[in-house]
C-alpha cells in the first residue's frame, strides 16, 4: 500500500518469468491491440492470489494472475476472489485464449463488450 | 349453473368461468392458452381444452360440474403481410470494405495497388502499394516485411489485415500507415487493383471515402463514374475505417426496382397509386375511396408479387381460389431493410428502402358450428354459439370500472386492429384494420436485420438497458439501477433486454438508441395509424371527437408503451382512452370470454 502510481494501468502478476513466456506474450498482444496500458511484475503465490493482488493494486481495479502451469485468471477488484471474470486453464487448447483474456482485460477498462472463446 | 365463456382468438384462447344464477353472476377464474391451428378450424380443440382446464384448475372445480360452454361467432377476418424492397444496391464482388472493426491501426488515408504481403519484395522502389495480410502471417512478420519494403523505397501506403492485428502491426512500423483489420474474406480482395485505405483518429469518422468527391479525387473518376460510386460513399458514412477498391468495371450500382403501382377498388371509385410515391400516398388514396372492395398490383412488379403472395396465403387458409379473395383493407408502411451486401468482404449491410404491407380479407363464415360440435363431443359439455365477437367484447369491456355507454373498443391483436362502437341505444358497428402486433415484429426485424422470432418478440415487449458497470445498468429513461451482486460478465457493456426473469444480451453492435427508435416508430406506424383509421370508421359521423370512451383491449394492449401512444394520440381528439380492466381484475384480456358469460 501507499505505492505511488502515476498512471492507471492493468496489472499482470506472474510467478515465473521463464515458464510464462508464451502466455505472457499473448496477454500483451491482446492488451496492446486494444490500446490499454499495462504493467507486469513477478509475484509468488497461487493464481487466485496473484489475480486478486493485481486487481487490488491496479488503479483500474483490473488484474491478471498467471502461474507457470498456464493457469490464468482475469480479476476485477470489485468481484469476489472465487469469481474471476474469465479464466484460462492449464493446458489451454490454443495460446490465442490468452490473447482473448488480455483483450478482455482491456475491454473491461474501456467499458466494451467482452469476447468469448 | 357453471358457465365457461370461451373466446378463440388468432393467437390465444381465453376462458372466463362463472357461477351464474338468476340474479347474480359470480366470476370464479380465467384461463388462457395458445390457439392451436387457424382460428375457426377443428384444430382449435386442443387449445380450447388447455384453456378450459387452466380456468377449472384455478377455480378448483372439476370439469364434470361444468354445465355450459359458450363460444362466440368468430369474426371471419384473416390478415397477412409481406415486405418488398424497392431499391437494391449491387456491389459486384469486393469493391469496398465497410465494416467497423473496433481497433483499426494507424490513421490517415493511403492509396496504392493491392499487393499480397509475400510479394512486397518484388515491388519496384517508388511504387505505391496497399499490403494485403492474410491470417497466416503474424503481426511481427507482417510489420517486418512492410518495414523492409519501405526501407527499399517502396511506398507501402496502407494495409488490409485478416486478423485483429491492426494496432499491433501499426505500433511496429517505422512509417505510420492506416490499417483496416478483421476482414473476414481477405482472399476475395482483388490484387493489383488501385485501392484506398482510410482510418480516422479515435473519436472521428472517415472523411474522404465517405464523400463521393473524395473517392472521385482518389481514383480520378469521371462525373459519370462518380454518380455510380455514391452508394459506396453512403454506406461508409459514420465508419471509423474503410477500404475502397477500384475494380475495372466500376461495378457498384444502386438499382431502383420498378415498385409498380397498386389499384384500389373502393366504394367511392377506383384509384391507382405508384408505390414510388411512398406508403403515405397509398394510405391517403385508400382513405379517399374507403371502404375498400379489392386491391390489385401490377403484375411482374414487387407490389404485384406482394399482393399475390398475400392472396395465395389467404387462399390456402380459407380453401378459396386466389382470384376470389377480395382484399378489404391494407396498411402500407415505408421502412428500411437491412440487407447483406452480396460478395461483401466483411459482412457489410446496406439499408434499402422497402414497403411493408398488411392486407386483410373477410373469408366466408368460419365453421364455428363444427368447432362447437367437436368441443361438445370431446368434453361432454353442451356448447352454445352465443353471438357476435364485437358485441361480446363490448359487453366485457363495459365491466371496466369507469366506463359507460356509448363506448368504443379497440382490440389490439396480433393480426388486426378491430374497433367496435356501441351507441347509447345499443347498436354496434364494427370494423377491422389490417396490421397489428405481427407487423410490428416484421418491421422491426427488417430494419434491425434480426430474423430470430423469439428475440424480436422480446425486443418488442420489453424495454432496454445498457450495462454500464459490473454493478449497474442505465435504463432507457437514463436512470441508473444498481445491483448488490455483480452481473454476469457475458452482459458486460452490452445492450440488454430487461425481462421479468432476467436480462438478455443483444448480439453485435446494435445501439440502444437505434433499437428504441425503430421499436417505437414501428409501433406508431402500425398501432397509432390503425387506431385512428379504425375509430374514424366506427365513430358517429366519422368524427373521433364525438367518441367519449375508448377502451383498449387485446394482447397488444398489454404492451408497455402502445396504450400510452394511442392514449396520447387520441387525447388530441378529446377522447378518454385507456387500457381496459375487465371485471376490474383482468386487465385488457378476457373481454370476449367475459362478455360471453354475461350474454346468457
Amino acid at each position: 500500500m501507499g505505492r505511488y502510481k502515476v498512471k492507471p494501468t492493468i496489472l499482470i502478476y506472474y510467478d515465473n518469468d521463464n515458464m510464462a513466456q508464451i502466455p505472457l506474450r499473448k496477454l500483451r498482444e491482446g492488451l496492446e491491440e486494444e490500446g490499454v496500458p499495462w504493467e507486469e511484475k513477478e509475484v509468488h503465490g497461487n493464481a487466485q492470489f496473484l489475480a486478486k493482488q493485481a486487481a487490488q493494486d491496479s488503479q483500474l481495479g483490473i488484474g491478471i494472475g498467471l502461474i507457470s502451469d498456464g493457469t490464468c485468471l482475469l480479476q476485477h477488484s470489485r468481484m469476489s476472489v472465487g469469481n474471476p471474470i474469465m479464466k484460462v486453464m492449464a493446458g489451454a487448447d490454443t495460446m490465442e485464449n490468452y490473447r482473448v483474456l488480455g483483450a478482455n482485460a482491456a475491454r473491461l477498462a474501456k467499458n466494451m463488450p467482452l469476447k468469448w472463446f | 349453473m357453471l358457465v365457461a365463456g370461451v373466446d378463440i382468438g388468432n393467437n390465444t384462447v381465453e376462458v372466463a368461468l362463472a357461477q351464474v344464477t338468476e340474479h347474480k353472476t359470480v366470476f370464479l377464474s380465467s384461463g388462457i392458452a395458445p390457439t392451436t391451428g387457424v382460428k375457426g378450424t377443428t384444430a382449435n380443440i386442443t387449445g380450447v381444452k388447455f384453456a378450459i382446464n387452466d380456468a377449472l384448475k384455478k377455480a378448483g372445480v372439476d370439469i364434470k360440474n361444468l354445465d355450459l360452454i359458450r363460444i362466440n361467432e368468430a369474426t371471419p377476418v384473416i390478415s397477412d403481410m409481406a415486405m418488398e424492397t424497392i431499391t437494391e444496391t449491387i456491389i459486384t464482388e469486393s469493391t469496398m470494405i465497410g465494416h467497423n472493426p473496433s481497433t483499426p491501426g494507424g490513421r490517415g488515408l493511403g492509396v496504392g495497388k493491392t499487393t499480397l504481403i509475400f510479394h512486397l519484395d518484388k515491388v519496384k522502389p517508388g511504387e505505391e502499394v496497399i499490403a494485403i495480410v492474410p491470417q497466416s502471417v503474424d503481426f511481427e512478420h507482417a510489420a517486418a516485411m512492410i518495414n523492409s519494403a519501405s526501407s527499399r523505397g517502396v511506398y507501402v501506403e496502407g494495409a488490409v489485415v485478416q486478423k485483429d492485428d491492426g494496432v499491433l502491426i501499426a505500433n511496429r512500423l517505422n512509417n505510420k500507415i492506416p490499417i483496416v483489420d478483421e476482414v473476414a474474406y481477405i482472399d476475395k480482395v482483388p490484387l493489383g487493383m488501385p485501392a484506398a485505405v482510410e482510418v480516422a483518429e479515435q473519436g472521428y469518422t472517415i472523411k474522404t471515402l465517405s464523400n463521393p468527391y473524395g473517392i472521385a479525387t482518389v481514383f480520378k473518376l469521371s462525373p459519370e463514374e462518380t454518380k455510380n460510386i455514391v452508394p459506396v460513399a453512403r454506406a461508409l458514412i459514420g465508419n471509423r475505417s474503410a477500404v475502397v477498391i477500384r475494380t475495372p468495371a466500376g461495378d457498384v450500382q444502386e438499382r431502383r426496382i420498378p415498385a409498380g403501382s397498386i389499384v384500389l377498388f373502393g366504394e367511392k371509385g377506383r384509384t391507382t397509386v405508384d408505390l414510388d410515391e411512398g406508403a403515405k400516398k397509398v394510405m391517403e388514396e385508400l382513405d379517399r375511396i374507403y371502404p375498400l372492395h379489392d386491391a390489385q398490383g401490377t403484375a411482374g412488379t414487387n407490389v404485384g408479387g406482394l399482393l399475390s403472395k398475400i392472396r395465395s396465403t389467404m387462399a390456402d387458409l380459407t380453401g378459396q381460389k386466389p382470384d376470389s379473395i377480395k382484399i378489404q383493407d391494407i396498411l402500407a408502411v415505408d421502412t428500411l431493410v437491412q440487407q447483406k451486401v452480396k460478395g461483401g468482404l466483411a459482412n457489410e449491410f446496406f439499408a434499402e428502402d422497402a414497403v411493408g404491407m398488411a392486407a386483410m380479407v373477410k373469408s366466408s363464415r368460419l365453421p364455428m358450428e363444427k368447432v362447437a360440435k367437436i368441443i361438445e363431443e370431446e368434453l361432454s359439455v353442451p356448447v352454445h354459439i352465443a353471438g357476435v365477437e364485437a358485441q361480446m367484447a363490448i359487453n366485457g369491456a363495459l365491466t371496466t370500472p369507469g366506463t359507460a355507454k356509448p363506448l368504443a373498443i379497440l382490440d389490439l391483436g396480433g393480426g388486426s386492429v378491430d374497433a367496435a362502437y356501441l351507441t347509447a341505444d345499443g347498436k354496434v358497428k364494427t370494423v377491422h384494420m389490417a396490421g397489428a402486433g405481427d407487423m410490428v415484429n416484421m418491421l422491426m426485424g427488417a430494419e434491425l436485420g434480426i430474423t430470430d422470432k423469439m428475440l424480436l418478440e422480446d425486443l418488442k415487449c420489453n424495454p432496454l438497458a445498457k450495462v454500464e458497470s459490473m454493478f449497474s445498468i442505465r435504463l432507457e429513461d437514463e436512470t441508473v439501477k444498481f445491483f448488490d451482486s455483480p452481473l454476469d460478465p457475458q452482459l458486460f457493456a452490452r445492450v440488454v433486454i430487461l425481462k421479468d426473469d432476467g436480462m438478455i444480451p443483444l448480439p453485435g453492435n446494435l445501439k440502444l438508441e437505434k433499437i428504441r427508435t425503430v421499436r417505437r416508430e414501428a409501433k406508431k406506424k402500425v398501432f397509432v395509424t390503425n387506431a385512428i383509421r379504425a375509430l374514424k370508421q366506427v365513430a358517429p359521423a366519422g368524427n373521433i371527437r364525438l367518441l367519449d370512451f375508448v377502451v383498449l383491449l387485446g394482447g397488444s394492449a398489454l404492451d408497455f408503451e402502445i396504450p400510452d401512444m394511442i392514449s396520447d394520440a387520441l387525447a388530441n381528439y378529446g377522447v378518454v382512452a385507456g387500457r381496459g380492466n375487465i371485471r376490474g381484475t383482468e386487465g385488457p384480456r378476457n373481454a370476449v370470454a367475459t362478455g360471453l358469460v354475461l350474454s346468457g
